[in-house]
Formats: C-alpha cells, sequence, structure tokens
C-alpha cells in the first residue's frame, strides 16, 4: 500500500471513531430545563455552555467591552462633527447674508476656530490672576477686532452677536477635536482604561455641545437667553434714570429708594456682550462708596431642583474664568463691604439657549428681594449698589 | 429606550405691557424685538407707551 493510501486510511479510521464517539454522547436528553439547571451536570453541552463564554470573557472581556463603548462614543463623535459643522455652516451664511462681506470670509474664519490660550504658568500661582485677565482680554480685543474687520459697515450689535457665534463654533471645534484625540488613541492602543472616562464625560459633554448648538440660532436673532436674567432685572430698575458707561460694554445709573442712594451696574444691551463689572465696580467705588453689594445671577441647578427657583446667599455671584471674581472680592474685601448674592436656578443649555419662561417670570419677585435686602442691611442716607450679572442680548436698560 | 430625553422645542414670544396702563400683549417674537424696547401707544389707554417686558420661549406641546 502506498504512503498515500495508508495516510487516508487513518483519517478515515479517525472520522470513525469521532462519530462514534460523538454518538455515545446523550444529547437526546439535552432539554432547556435540563441544560440550566444545576443538579444536572453529566451533560457535556451543558458543561460547554458555561464554561467557553466564561473563558471567552476572561480572555476577551475588555476588548468586547472596548468595541461596545467605543460604537457609542463613535455616535457621541459623530453628533459632535455633524454640530461643529451645521454652526459653522450656519456662521458663515449668517456673516455673507447680513453683512455681505467683498470677500469670501470662509478662511478667515476657520483660522478663528483654531484659535488657543496658554494660560499661564502656575508653577509659582502668586500674582497669577493678572496674568490670566491679560491673557483672557487680549484674546477677546483680538476676536472682537478680528470680527470688525469683516465688513466696514459692522454695528456693534452685529460685532458681538457674531463675536459671540464664533465662541461657540470654537467651543464645539475643540470639544470634536478632544474627544476624537482621545477616541482615536484609546483605539491605536486598544487601551480601555484610557476610554473610560470619556465614556463617563460624554453625557456631560453632549449636553454641553447640544446648548451651544441650540444657542447660535439665539445669538442670530437677538433673543435673551437664561443668562441674561441678571441684567434683564437691573436693566428693570435702571428704567427712567440716566444710564452713563463706566467700561467697556459696561453702564451704571443711580436712584434714590427710601432715603438711599442705589447705583445699578449691568452690561450694554442689546448686544450681546458680559462687560467689565470689576472694573466698573472699582470705579464706582472710587465715587461713591456703597455700603453694600447686591449680584444677581444665573446659576447652575443641581438635579432636581426647578427651573427659575431663586436662592439668597453671600459672595460674588459671577461665573466665568474667575478673574472678575476675584478683583470683585479684592475691592469688597479691602473695605470691609459685605457681599449679597441672589441667583435664578438654571440648567447649562437653560442659561445658554432662548430664556425659559419660568426663568423670566422669576425677575419680579427677585426685584422685591433686593429692595428687601437693601432695606435690612443698610439705613437710611447709606448707598447699594446692585450688579446684574450675565450675557445681556436681548436685553436693553 | 427608558432614559431617552423627550427633544424640547421652544415657541419664542415677547410681551408687551402698557407703562402706564399696565395692559399686557402676548405675541410671537419678531427679529428686532428686544427687553424694554419702546412700541407703539396704548390701544387701550391711548397716552401710555407699549414697553417689551419679557421675551420668552414656552414649550411646544
Amino acid at each position: 500500500m502506498s504512503n498515500n493510501c495508508l495516510k487516508r486510511f487513518n483519517f478515515l479510521k479517525d472520522l470513525i471513531w469521532q462519530k462514534k464517539f460523538f454518538l455515545l454522547l446523550d444529547f437526546n436528553a439535552t432539554s432547556l430545563d435540563k441544560l440550566f439547571s444545576s443538579s444536572d451536570n453529566s451533560n457535556p453541552l451543558m458543561w460547554m455552555v458555561w464554561i467557553i463564554p466564561i473563558f471567552i470573557f476572561m480572555l476577551y472581556g475588555q476588548r468586547i467591552q472596548l468595541y461596545i463603548t467605543s460604537s457609542d462614543i463613535n455616535k457621541g463623535l459623530e453628533k459632535l462633527k455633524s454640530y461643529r459643522d451645521d454652526t459653522r455652516k450656519e456662521l458663515i451664511d449668517y456673516i455673507k447674508t447680513t453683512l455681505k462681506p467683498s470677500e469670501d470670509p470662509t478662511s478667515k474664519l476657520d483660522r478663528f476656530f483654531e484659535y488657543f490660550t496658554i494660560m499661564p504658568s502656575d508653577m509659582d500661582p502668586n500674582g497669577i490672576v493678572p496674568k490670566i485677565r491679560h491673557i483672557m482680554r487680549t484674546r477677546e480685543d483680538s476676536t472682537r477686532d478680528q470680527v470688525k474687520s469683516l465688513s466696514q459697515n459692522i454695528s456693534h450689535l452685529e460685532i458681538s452677536k457674531i463675536t459671540n457665534i464664533l465662541e461657540a463654533v470654537a467651543t464645539l471645534q475643540l470639544f470634536y477635536k478632544m474627544v476624537r484625540h482621545f477616541f482615536l488613541t484609546a483605539k491605536k492602543q486598544n487601551n480601555f482604561p484610557l476610554i473610560l472616562p470619556l465614556q463617563m464625560m460624554m453625557p456631560f459633554i453632549m449636553e454641553e455641545a447640544e446648548a451651544l448648538k441650540i444657542a447660535v440660532s439665539a445669538f442670530k436673532q437677538g433673543q435673551p437667553i437664561g443668562d441674561g436674567i441678571g441684567p434683564m432685572i437691573v436693566g428693570k430698575m435702571m428704567l427712567d434714570t440716566e444710564k452713563k458707561s463706566i467700561a467697556l460694554e459696561t453702564v451704571w445709573s443711580e436712584k434714590d429708594f427710601e432715603g438711599r442712594k442705589l447705583c445699578f451696574m449691568k452690561a450694554e444691551g442689546p448686544a450681546a456682550t458680559v462687560g467689565r463689572p470689576a472694573d466698573a465696580l472699582e470705579k464706582i467705588f472710587a465715587e461713591k462708596k456703597p455700603n453694600i453689594i447686591v449680584m444677581v445671577d444665573a446659576a447652575l441647578k443641581l438635579e432636581g431642583e426647578d427651573t427659575g427657583s431663586i436662592a439668597q446667599g453671600f459672595g460674588a455671584a459671577i461665573g466665568g474664568i474667575g478673574t472678575e471674581r476675584f478683583q470683585i472680592e479684592e475691592v469688597a474685601t479691602k473695605h470691609n463691604i459685605p457681599i449679597y448674592a441672589i441667583v435664578i436656578k438654571q440648567s447649562i443649555k437653560e442659561a445658554i439657549t432662548l430664556m425659559k419662561k419660568e426663568i423670566a417670570d422669576s425677575s419680579d419677585i427677585v426685584s422685591s428681594q433686593i429692595y428687601d435686602i437693601i432695606r435690612a442691611n443698610t439705613s437710611k442716607d447709606q448707598s447699594a449698589l446692585v450688579i446684574g450679572v450675565g450675557n445681556t442680548i436681548g436685553v436693553a436698560q | 429606550m427608558i432614559f431617552r430625553k423627550k427633544k424640547e422645542v421652544l415657541d419664542s414670544y415677547s410681551i408687551e405691557q402698557c407703562v402706564s396702563c399696565n395692559k399686557t400683549n402676548k405675541r410671537k417674537f419678531k427679529e428686532g424685538d428686544f427687553i424694554f424696547k419702546t412700541m407703539e401707544k396704548c390701544t387701550s389707554c391711548a397716552n401710555g407707551q407699549m414697553m417689551i417686558s419679557k421675551i420668552f420661549g414656552e414649550l411646544v406641546k
């Protein structure tokens, strides 16, 4: 017999033997009840059903989890990309239709979206606040000048609107790039632990991204946003008073109230700006020396809290990077002036999109609370400074 | 999905209020509206001025 024939015979013999062994196994007794019952350990199929997945999950569990998580993050990433592209297109179209620039602004705008800010070194944190303020103001001033250069006949209101939309698109661009970076790095290195913090942060990032996308429409139409509730309340108090400019995009006025002198300050509306309240406060202080400061601002609500609910407290109610708050606290501490705060609660989305009815309706209650604080904490012949903090788009005074 | 969020759609409204008789008028937001913008004379009391007192979004049901 040739070698080949011998091999073939052995192979057939093996097959026959395997077939016999297979037939010996009692597959006929297999039923779902038996398969999953804990008392019957004799069925080899049951043994395989339990053992094989355990091995698969032991060896490939992390990788399976990585694939599932990756697909979730990938969906989020696609959404972020569409938000960025949509808002970018909206901004370009808005500029083209309202400003009618002589040349196509697309390439210039694409350059703005890539702007970055390098924070000062904090190895020695002493004196870091003025450095941060300087850098942030350089960015603000430069962006404003760049927007101004888009068209010769651009109004102050349009500059402020476009600057705000530009910031929204740049933030969406940053979100997209950062998420994509972590996602691709984790995939490239099959690094599951790297993708976990990203998975945890994704809902927060997506919430803010959705809010920014919706905010663009409010900015385009010049509608007041949730954050504008502070300027809205103080703006109402400033009606029928003489408004004077005190700092960049910031106005103030005076009024008598039950024998007291009241000073009001807010960003100059209806432009989309937060003004420079800290600079304004320093100047008003040098001139009027108020006995108390009352700040009104929007504040982020905790989950479960009602939109438009009001809370009173102490300290400088002002958001942002922290430089304005630092400056206000410095002045108040130096002169030993108490700061009272009233906040109107809302979510991050409500703060940067069209003001909701619940928020707008809180204005009258907050106004009466401000007067109550002034009555309770000042005597006649004393004075108080009331500051409406926030973006004053769509809110005049 | 159990935790799927409902999509919120807001309709924007402007509230005009007479500074003299406090009569209010709710209407759809128009581009160019802003809070404390002075509008035409009040049709109800004839001597007061209408002013936009609020602009807000209401959920579309």
